[in-house]
């Protein structure tokens, strides 16, 4: 699904509520039927999030970062070396792994965004404005592996462009004054 | 869970370089202290000896005011400390690394306590290194030396569970470490304020932070003072919890 809007019009508070990083003020937020509030724990174990301001860690290397990620979100210590290799390697980020976040540029600091939240295999993954920062390259690259992910896990993401949109386009929905404008279902078939 | 977060925390000190910066800093003013104190301590001694022929405590006169020094020194690094640990990471948004994994917020608040307080041990790991100088030349009072550096240890322990329960409230670091600070010197100064208070009031000068740190530097252990520091840490690590797990309803909307 894509959140599509102006500025200000609710699309990264929408995901951080999605994420329980907000508090509704009435309803629920259920992932899989977990409400995120009552039970945070079990339904963030199938959460992938990418925030609007990144929360990387400028003085460790992007392997020390990852290495980080993997055990928060509990993968076992014997498969953490290969979902680290692994990401770096869906990311190109192989070349950057001993280098200091802090040093790299603001595209690459948006990829190891992405790698923290993609890293775990979540069943949903929630990606606010993805590439932003990236060069037309990297949006390529971007767009292949969002692909490949869509067959494994459900993804939400906020965007500005259109390319975007249609590339996660089973749904779309577009938010006008922090309210639901339109909800389009088929988007890519209209 | 809390081990990963507090090793984090721990290794976090020393690659912002804040740990070494720091550590020169307290050696630097704990190292004029101690040479201010041993000389004083010559002084006095050589007068003693010519008015007495007898020696006197070279741990009372110079290890006790050297860890009182250095728990009035601490009050300034607590705040430091403390503020790095919750509000400067909720600023640069680091700490949504943590609230996006799915673990508890006592693992996220022990974790970073227990990762601050190893950074705060290891600046005050050359401080107790500054006595066994001394052992070359003269004798320690060895349980009055360990009693002390326990008594630094709980002291230290209950100013940051108090800084981490500050540094949850706060949005802005330097608002948070001022906020600290003076919270610490104010929990002192009720000591000083029982001049003032009835004697049915005087129960308030015991819940002063460094009052109870007074027996220990002398040598003394009590179950009161112990009882005192291991509560003061635990309710105020409870309440950093409690503040952390409500995280959601307070943070603003971007």
């Amino acid at each position: 699904m894509v959140l599509v809007g102006a500025n200000g019009t609710g699309k990264s508070t929408l995901l951080s509520l999605l994420a329980g990083l907000l508090s509704p003020h009435s309803g629920q937020v259920l992932i899989n039927g977990i409400d995120i509030h009552l039970t945070p724990i079990i339904a963030k174990q199938q959460l992938g999030f990418l925030p609007e301001h990144l929360p990387l860690y400028l003085e460790l290397t992007v392997k020390e970062y990852l290495q980080l990620v993997v055990k928060l979100h509990h993968i076992p210590k014997s498969a953490q070396k290969e979902a680290i290799e692994n990401v770096l390697e869906d990311l190109h980020l192989t070349a950057y792994q001993h280098y200091l976040i802090g040093i790299l540029s603001r595209g690459l600091k948006q990829r190891i965004g992405i790698a923290q939240a993609i890293i775990h295999k979540p069943a949903l993954l929630l990606l606010d404005e993805p590439t932003q920062g990236l060069d037309p390259s990297q949006i390529e690259t971007f767009q292949l592996l969002l692909t490949e992910k869509k067959k494994n896990s459900a993804i939400i993401l906020s965007t500005h462009y259109l390319s975007e949109v249609q590339m996660v386009c089973d749904q779309v929905m577009q938010l006008k004054h922090q309210d639901i404008n339109s909800y389009d279902t088929n988007y890519c078939s209209a | 869970m809390i081990p990963i977060i507090a090793r984090h925390e721990f290794l976090k000190l020393f690659r912002t370089g804040k740990i070494w910066q720091l550590l020169a800093l307290c050696q630097f003013i704990l190292g004029l202290i101690f040479y201010w104190l041993m000389e004083e301590y010559l002084f006095k001694k050589q007068q003693f000896l010519l008015e007495n022929n007898s020696s006197f405590g070279i741990t009372e006169e110079v290890i006790h005011p050297l860890f009182a020094w250095t728990a009035l020194l601490f009050f300034f690094i607590t705040p430091l400390l403390a503020t790095n640990s919750i509000t400067q990471e909720r600023k640069s948004h680091t700490l949504e690394l943590y609230l996006i994994a799915p673990i508890s917020a006592t693992e996220i608040v022990l974790g970073k306590f227990i990762g601050v307080f190893l950074g705060q041990v290891f600046l005050l790991l050359p401080v107790f290194l500054m006595p066994l100088i001394i052992c070359l030349q003269d004798r320690l009072d060895v349980g009055q030396l360990l009693t002390g550096s326990f008594g630094l240890i709980l002291l230290i322990s209950a100013n940051l569970s108090i800084g981490i329960f500050i540094s949850s409230l706060a949005k802005e670091p330097l608002i948070a470490a001022l906020a600290i600070f003076t919270t610490l010197i104010l929990l002192s100064l009720l000591e000083w304020m029982g001049r003032f208070l009835t004697p049915s009031l005087q129960w308030i000068t015991e819940l002063a932070l460094l009052y109870h740190c007074k027996n220990l530097l002398s040598g003394l252990i009590s179950s009161k003072d112990v009882i005192y520091y291991g509560s003061l840490s635990l309710v105020f690590i409870y309440f950093s919890i409690v503040r952390l797990n409500k995280e959601p309803h307070f943070k603003k909307k971007s």
